[in-house]
C-alpha cells in the first residue's frame, strides 16, 4: 500500500474506534432559556422599580432591596437543604422578591375623610422581609415539590401573611375598607387617596401619570404598560399576551358598563378600575406567571375573564382594595380545568 | 404565531459544488429508502462497473442500489445504517480505479421524450433508484404513479431546503437549473400535470433568479418565491400555504390532485432518463462547527470518516456528527456510517464550540411549545399525559399525526425533549 493511503487509513481507523456522542433532534435549541426570560422580567421590574422609588421615596428602595435580599437569601439556603431537588435559582428569586415589593401597598395618606395613617416604615419592612420569605420557601420551592405550581407564590403568600394582620388589627383603619360602589363614594376616595398630597391634583392625572398610594408597583399606570409592553415583546411569545389584555378589556368594559347603569362618570369610573395599582401592576407582572395560568388560548382568555369579573366585584361589594390578589389565587386554582378546555383539532382534522 | 429558526445558511450558500473524489472502499447499505428492503444481487468477488444494479427488491414500494464505483465486491456484511438499525446489511466495494461504466440504462435525447410511454419513464425511474432526496426516501416512482383515478393538477417541487445549515439543494438550483428544468419537464409527463408550482424560499435570491430565468417562457410554471417557514418544508404544510387546503390527516397529497417533489429528486429524474445514470452520487452540504462549510457531490456510500478526514477535521475534536439537517438530522454513533441517499448533509460538531443541549428542568408552562406546533398539536400536554402512563389522552391529543419536526424541543425554555419523547412514543404505540 503507498505510503500516502497508509496515513488516511490510520488516520481512519482512529475515528473508526472511537464513539460518537450521540443525542437526538433537534441538534440545535433557540436562545430562550428560562432564566434568560427572568432576566428580561427582572430587568422590567427594575424599571418599574425607579418609578416607584420616585413617587415614594427612599422608602420603596429600601423595601425593595429588603424584599429582593431575603427572597434570594431563602432561595440560596433552600438550595442547600433541598440539593439536587432544588437547583439555585437566583434570577427567579430575585424576580419573586421584587414583585413582593411591588404589589405591596403603602397605604393611604391621611385624609380628613379617612383617618389613615400609613403603615409604620418598620412594620412595611418586616410585612415586605415576612411575605418574601413566604414566598419563595413555602410558594415556590415548596410548591415547586408538587411537580407544578398551583397558585401564585406572591399573591398566595401575600393572602397568607397579610390577611390575618388586616383582620385582627390593621382592617378598621386600613383602605381596605373603602367604599367605592357609589359614584359619590368612590369621589371621596379619588379626593382622598388620587389627590390629596399626590403629585397632581387632578385624580385622572394622578391615576395614569404619577401616584403615591396604593401599590407600590403601581405608581405610574403609564410606566407599567410601557415597560410591561416592551416586556411581552421582547419576550417573542413565550409571555402570555392574551391575559393581561383580556384582564383589561375585561375590567374596561364592565367598570363602563357599572358607570352607565349608574349613570356616573364613565371616565373616571373606568380610570379608577383600570389604573389603580392593584390592576394595572398585576395585569403585567402577576397574572402573566407562565407556571400558573392556562396553556390554552381559549383556558387563558376565560381565566383572565374570570380574574377582570372577580377583581371587580371584590373592590365594589367586598370593599377589598387590592382584592385582585385575591381573585388571582382563585382563578389559579380553576387552571387544572381550563387547560382541559380549548384544544383545538390538529392539522387536518378540522 | 410560528415560531422561527436560525438557518446558518449564509457562508455555505455561496460555495460553489465540489466533486468529491471516489472513495477507496464503498458501503453501499442495502436499504436506503423506505419501503421493502433489498436483496444483493452481486457475491464476494464480483467484478461491478459503476451504476451497476448491486441490489433489488420484488416489492412495488423499493428502490434499487446500484454500485457507485467500478470494482470488486469485497464483502457483504453488516455496516451502521442510520436510518433503519435493524437492516445493517452493506455491499463492500473496493475501488479498481478503472472508472467502467455500467450500460443498462441508455440515454434518451430531449427530443424523443415526447416519443417514450409513460410506463418506461416510471420503469426508469425505479431502475436508477431514485428515492425522495430531502430525506425522506419514498421511492419516487411509487409517487410518479398514482391510482389512475385521481387527476394530478399539479406538481409541487419543493425546493424550501428549510433546515438548519443546508444549502445543497439551493446550490443544485443554481448550477445545474437546466437539469431542473428538464426533470421538470419529464415528472409532468409522467403525472400528467398541467400546471407546476416551485416552492422556494425568497431568500435563496440567486436560485430564484435562476429559476425565474430558466422557466419564463412557460406559463404553467409558477416560481412561488416567499418567505417559508422551517415548518412549511413539510410538504402538507406547503401545500397549505400554497394552495390553501389541509390535506386531512392520513391521506396522501395526490388525493388533493397534487404530488410534491424535492427539487434533488427533481435533479436525480432529469440524470436518469437523458444522461442514463442511476442515483450512485448526491450533493450534500457539510456545515456545522466546520471553518470552511462545503457543498460535495459525493458518490453514495463514501464512508462519513473519508470525507472528514479530507477536510481536516480531526477526529479528536469531535463531538458528535449529524446526517441530515440540524433539525430532523440522525446523530450517528460512528464516523463508519457510509453516506446514503437520504443524506442531505454531514454536520459536524466540535468539543471546542459544543454546547451541551439544555439541561431538563420543570415546566413552566409557557406554552410556547403550543402556539410552535405547525400542527397545532399540544406538545407539553401529550408529554405529560405519556409520562403518568395516560396513553388515551395522549391519544386523543392525536400525538401520532406528530411528523417529528422538532420545533417544540427548539423553542421550549425549560429543555424538555418534546419532539424526541413524542417519538418515542409514537414508535412504541407503532410496535
Amino acid at each position: 500500500m503507498r505510503a500516502k493511503n497508509r496515513k488516511t487509513y490510520v488516520s481512519r481507523s482512529n475515528m473508526i474506534n472511537r464513539e460518537l456522542v450521540v443525542e437526538p433532534s433537534p441538534h440545535v435549541t433557540g436562545g430562550v432559556t428560562k432564566d434568560l426570560l427572568m432576566k428580561y422580567t427582572f430587568v422590567a421590574l427594575c424599571v418599574i422599580a425607579a418609578t416607584a422609588i420616585l413617587a415614594f421615596g427612599i422608602t420603596a428602595l429600601f423595601m425593595e432591596i429588603t424584599a429582593v435580599v431575603v427572597a434570594v437569601i431563602s432561595d440560596y439556603l433552600l438550595s442547600l437543604i433541598m440539593k439536587k431537588k432544588g437547583p439555585i435559582n437566583t434570577y427567579s428569586a430575585a424576580v419573586s422578591g421584587l414583585i413582593v415589593a411591588l404589589s405591596f401597598s403603602s397605604g393611604i395618606p391621611y385624609s380628613v375623610q379617612y383617618s389613615v395613617p400609613t403603615m409604620e416604615p418598620n412594620i412595611q419592612y418586616i410585612a415586605v422581609a415576612v411575605i418574601s420569605a413566604v414566598t419563595v420557601i413555602l410558594f415556590k420551592r415548596i410548591q415547586g415539590l408538587l411537580g407544578r405550581k398551583y397558585v401564585n407564590p406572591v399573591a398566595a403568600a401575600k393572602l397568607l401573611v397579610l390577611a390575618p394582620i388586616w383582620s385582627m388589627a390593621l382592617m378598621p383603619q386600613d383602605h381596605s375598607i373603602i367604599d367605592i360602589s357609589s359614584f359619590a363614594s368612590l369621589q371621596v376616595a379619588l379626593q382622598a387617596c388620587y389627590s390629596y398630597n399626590a403629585p397632581f391634583k387632578d385624580p385622572l392625572l394622578t391615576l395614569t401619570v404619577l401616584k403615591n398610594h396604593g401599590w407600590v408597583g403601581g405608581a405610574s399606570s403609564i410606566a407599567v404598560i410601557v415597560v410591561g409592553t416592551a416586556l411581552l415583546l421582547v419576550s417573542r411569545g413565550y409571555l402570555k399576551l392574551r391575559i393581561p389584555l383580556t384582564f383589561l378589556a375585561t375590567t374596561a368594559i364592565i367598570s363602563a358598563s357599572y358607570g352607565f347603569i349608574n349613570g356616573e362618570d364613565i371616565i373616571l369610573r373606568v380610570a379608577f378600575h383600570l389604573f389603580v395599582g392593584s390592576v394595572i401592576f398585576l395585569a403585567f407582572f402577576m397574572a402573566i406567571d407562565p407556571a400558573t395560568t392556562p396553556l390554552t388560548g381559549l383556558g387563558q382568555i376565560i381565566f383572565a375573564i374570570g380574574l377582570g369579573i372577580l377583581t371587580f366585584a371584590l373592590q365594589i361589594w367586598g370593599h377589598f382594595f387590592g382584592g385582585s390578589i385575591l381573585a388571582l389565587v382563585i382563578m389559579n386554582l380553576t387552571v387544572p380545568l381550563l387547560d382541559r378546555v380549548g384544544i383545538h383539532k390538529p392539522f387536518g382534522r378540522r | 404565531m410560528a415560531a422561527k429558526i436560525k438557518e446558518k445558511k449564509e457562508q455555505a450558500r455561496k460555495v460553489p459544488i465540489e466533486v468529491f473524489p471516489d472513495p477507496e472502499t464503498a458501503v453501499i447499505l442495502a436499504l436506503q429508502h423506505i419501503g421493502a428492503p433489498n436483496v444483493p444481487l452481486v457475491s464476494v468477488g464480483d467484478n461491478v462497473s459503476i451504476g451497476q444494479k448491486i441490489a433489488d427488491s420484488r416489492e412495488r414500494i423499493s428502490a434499487p442500489v446500484h454500485s457507485p464505483i467500478s470494482g470488486k465486491v469485497v464483502k457483504i456484511s453488516d455496516a451502521y445504517n442510520p436510518c433503519y438499525k435493524e437492516f445493517p446489511q452493506a455491499i463492500f466495494i473496493e475501488n479498481d480505479g478503472k472508472k467502467r461504466k455500467d450500460k443498462t440504462l441508455k440515454p434518451i435525447s430531449e427530443s424523443e421524450l415526447k416519443d417514450v410511454s409513460i410506463d418506461f419513464l416510471i420503469e426508469r425511474v425505479r431502475e436508477a433508484g431514485i428515492i425522495g432526496l430531502g430525506g425522506a426516501g419514498f421511492p419516487t416512482h411509487v409517487k410518479l404513479s398514482p391510482p389512475p383515478d385521481k387527476p394530478i393538477k399539479h406538481l409541487l417541487v419543493n425546493a424550501c431546503e428549510s433546515d438548519i445549515y443546508a444549502t445543497c439543494d439551493e446550490r443544485l438550483i443554481v448550477e445545474k437549473t437546466s437539469n431542473i428544468l428538464k426533470g421538470v419537464k419529464i415528472m409532468r409527463k409522467v403525472l400528467g400535470s398541467q400546471k407546476v408550482v416551485i416552492a422556494i424560499k425568497d431568500n435563496k435570491i440567486e436560485a430564484v433568479e435562476r429559476l425565474k430565468e430558466a422557466f419564463s417562457g412557460d406559463p404553467d410554471t409558477r416560481i412561488v418565491a416567499r418567505p417559508f417557514t422551517y415548518q412549511q418544508g413539510d410538504e402538507n404544510l406547503l401545500q397549505k400555504a400554497i394552495f390553501g387546503y389541509e390535506v386531512p390527516a392520513g391521506k396522501l397529497p395526490y388525493e388533493m390532485g397534487v404530488v410534491v417533489h424535492n427539487v434533488a429528486t427533481v435533479n436525480a429524474v432529469a440524470k436518469a432518463v437523458f444522461e442514463g445514470e442511476p442515483l450512485t452520487s448526491r450533493v450534500i452540504t457539510l456545515s456545522g462547527d466546520v471553518e470552511e462549510p462545503k457543498n460535495l457531490l459525493v458518490k453514495i456510500g463514501t464512508p462519513v470518516g473519508h470525507i472528514l478526514d479530507r477536510f481536516k477535521v480531526s477526529p479528536n475534536d469531535i463531538q458528535k456528527v449529524v446526517l441530515g439537517g440540524a433539525m430532523m438530522g440522525i446523530s450517528i454513533r460512528t464516523t463508519e456510517t457510509p453516506l446514503i441517499k437520504r443524506t442531505t448533509s454531514i454536520l459536524v460538531f466540535l468539543k471546542s464550540k459544543y454546547k451541551l443541549v439544555k439541561r431538563r428542568t420543570d415546566c413552566i408552562r409557557c406554552s410556547k411549545c403550543i402556539s410552535a406546533c405547525p400542527l397545532d398539536l399540544h406538545p407539553i400536554s401529550i408529554v405529560e399525559a405519556m409520562e403518568k402512563g395516560d396513553v388515551e389522552r395522549a391519544k386523543r391529543l392525536y400525538l401520532t399525526d406528530c411528523f417529528e419536526c422538532g420545533i417544540c424541543s427548539y423553542v421550549c425554555p425549560s429543555g424538555i425533549p418534546l419532539a424526541d419523547i413524542i417519538r418515542k412514543c409514537v414508535r412504541g404505540l407503532k410496535r
